[in-house]
């Protein structure tokens, strides 16, 4: 059975004024989100966060404080969790020990009262689909970590469900194999056009596989978008410094100019960064530059922002090299380099320029 | 001898400490067993095994105490109603138990500690007074007979005890907490997720319950039914005293011959088939319970 194309198979999920409280404890606050249909949302946030809670929400196994939750402009809180039809991979798996492979796959659909000879045909399908073809007899102790979460991606898969919800699954693998992971899954997402609503702490994992992320933290949405326009546009701290790594600096406003304005820092830098609206002068602000995006300048560069420096911290890391570069007065700005390591810029002690663009230090309040 | 492992949980009151789950080679096992090993052999199994020339010595080989006892309808009955009575008596405390252990394994807090306490209850009192107890219950001038007559809801008292079910009752209130704390404890020690995943992919509250959680909780179930089924065989105090010269078990008939009868080998050999009904059921059991679980019998 293959998924009516080209339409969208997946369910478009709304999420209104969504709440849940656990006695005092707010974990869940008034959160507002529109997932299109076929969309990649990831919920990525730090822990206790309520990015879980919430998908437990949308599952069907908490109930909400206040608020609603929408599939397809009805409403599913009324709705119990085995009529949902909404597939779940949870953080551990949660595969039936006492069950083999096909056992577990052929699950939702022996409670779907599908025909004998269907099960085993789409039971193989899935299987195809992950990459686990002839792996029906197996049971989930016998197989590794990888495989047992492909094994509970198929489970999720095999009733043709319209979302699907994953909580962390890939946080127990190791670094290569969560690699290959990510698109793996975004292929399948892909291929069978079903919305998928994916929860993790992990800034990376969001990045790749989204088409938006929303970033949560103490409940609340902080900023939902592209992951380009998270990265490059973050619009508070804490999404600068949760998504991607940054240099987050304290300052002021000293300056407001048609062309830049200016910022100061605590040890008298003095920073350029793009006119902004709703500026005033005095007014504290917290200054965002990636680290990627600072450059260590030869002899006679020039940027719009260059400051000497000491070399405080050299960390190798492969294909890049970070520095940490102590600017004096307590402040110091991490710089990620590309590319061969340079032992002229090496070593501890060193003195450098750095430098910047205008555009590349923003301000977030 | 196959080598199966043998798992021994350190701790395993639910989640408030983790207990450590060690595991140990069967030649590591057996290591750690020897001091217990030792004494079943020494003041157990010897004495088990010379019932064998007791009950067949007399003077020399014979099999005719074993033909008494088949030949005697009597006591084909003893023995037919101890089987009764003993299947009866575990049915009764794993239909009675396991929602207990279910509800209990769910709670948290005060709540568990209360309901955890009224669950030992009956551990907490010696059972030959709860024997006497339940006779002055059940009585023919007993609490309830007076209760009823004063109530005017009978005119005659019932006959309570000595009978079959106040044996079975008394039986089971006495065994119950056995068979509710194995399954309470493999209750608590099963993923939550697993129901979870379940209910996800479409089944209800019942059949993730008969398809998930049962099966999973197989192993205390077995435990608990093993334990109570075993000792029940060899229940004599509680069955003559609340069933009545009637109801006779094999135990009570072990015990007359032995001392009112001085019937010595004829005494073993009702011992020997005793010991023969409960080694083969906690075979059979065994190979139906626990084979399709883990594979692994879990201690409290």
């Amino acid at each position: 059975m293959t998924n009516p194309s080209p339409v969208t198979w997946g369910a478009e999920i709304q999420l209104n004024g969504l709440t849940k409280r656990f006695g005092s404890v707010v974990a869940v606050d008034n959160v507002t989100l529109q997932i299109e249909a076929g969309e990649f949302l990831t919920l990525l946030g730090p822990s206790g966060s309520g990015k879980t809670t919430t998908m437990r929400l949308i599952a069907g196994f908490d109930v909400p404080t206040a608020g609603d939750i929408l599939m397809d402009r009805s409403s599913i809180i009324p709705v119990p969790t085995y009529q949902r039809n909404i597939g779940m991979v949870f953080q551990n798996y949660a595969l039936f020990p006492h069950m083999t492979v096909f056992q577990n796959i052929a699950f939702p659909l022996e409670m779907r009262r599908v025909e004998k000879d269907k099960i085993v045909s789409e039971v193989a399908r899935v299987l195809e689909l992950v990459q686990l073809p002839g792996y029906e007899k197996r049971y989930p102790r016998q197989l590794s970590g990888g495989q047992q979460q492909r094994i509970a991606l198929a489970r999720a898969l095999v009733f043709n469900p319209r979302v699907l919800l994953m909580d962390e699954p890939l946080g127990s693998l190791d670094r290569k194999l969560r690699e290959h992971m990510e698109l793996e899954i975004k292929h399948i997402q892909e291929r069978l056009h079903i919305t998928v609503v994916y929860v993790t702490h992990d800034q990376e994992e969001a990045l790749v596989m989204s088409d938006r992320i929303a970033v949560i933290n103490q409940g609340k949405i902080e900023q939902v978008g592209t992951p380009q326009e998270l990265y490059e546009r973050p619009k508070s701290r804490f999404v600068a410094d949760f998504v991607g790594e940054t240099n987050l600096l304290q300052g002021e406003v000293s300056e407001l100019g048609a062309a830049y304005s200016t910022i100061g820092l605590k040890n008298g830098a003095r920073i350029r960064v793009m006119p902004m609206e709703g500026l005033i002068i005095g007014q504290r602000v917290s200054l965002a530059i990636r680290p990627a995006t600072i450059r260590i300048l030869t002899l006679g560069e020039q940027l719009a922002n260059s400051y000497t420096g000491v070399v405080d911290e050299v960390i190798y890391v492969g294909e890049i090299t970070k520095y940490r570069i102590d600017l004096g007065g307590g402040e110091s700005l991490m710089v990620k380099q590309a590319g061969r390591f340079d032992p002229q810029r090496c070593c501890r002690g060193t003195s450098v320029t750095i430098g910047w663009d205008l555009v590349d230090a923003k301000v977030v309040l | 001898m196959t080598t199966r492992r043998i798992r021994i949980r350190l701790g395993g009151q639910g989640r408030r400490w983790e207990g450590s789950l060690t595991e140990y080679s069967p030649r590591q096992s057996y290591l750690l067993l020897s001091p217990v090993l030792i004494i079943f052999f020494i003041f157990l199994v010897i004495p088990l095994l010379r019932l064998l020339p007791l009950s067949t010595m007399d003077p020399t080989f014979t099999l005719k105490h074993y033909e008494h006892l088949i030949e005697e309808p009597l006591y084909r009955d003893v023995i037919a109603r101890t089987f009764r009575v003993s299947l009866l008596v575990t049915g009764i405390a794993f239909l009675a138990g396991y929602p207990v252990a279910f509800v209990l394994s769910k709670t948290k807090g005060t709540l568990s500690n209360l309901m955890m306490a009224l669950v030992l209850f009956p551990m907490l009192t010696n059972w030959l007074v709860q024997i006497y107890a339940w006779l002055v219950l059940l009585q023919t001038h007993g609490v309830v007979n007076e209760l009823l007559l004063r109530l005017g809801l009978i005119s005659k008292p019932l006959q309570l005890a000595p009978s079959e079910p106040a044996a079975i009752l008394a039986m089971v209130v006495i065994q119950l907490p056995m068979m509710i704390l194995p399954i309470y404890s493999v209750l608590r020690g099963i993923d939550p997720n697993l129901v979870l995943a379940a209910k996800s992919l479409g089944a209800s509250d019942l059949r993730a319950f008969l398809r998930v959680t049962l099966p999973l909780s197989l192993p205390g179930v077995s435990t608990g039914v093993l334990l109570i089924l075993i000792l029940s065989l060899g229940y004599y105090i509680t069955p003559a005293t609340l069933g009545g010269p009637r109801v006779l078990m094999i135990g009570k008939l072990i015990e007359q011959q032995m001392t009112q009868l001085l019937n010595w080998p004829f005494a073993s050999a009702l011992g020997v088939i005793l010991l023969v009904i409960a080694i083969s059921l906690t075979a059979l059991l065994q190979r139906l319970l626990l084979e399709k679980g883990s594979g692994e019998l879990i201690v409290m």
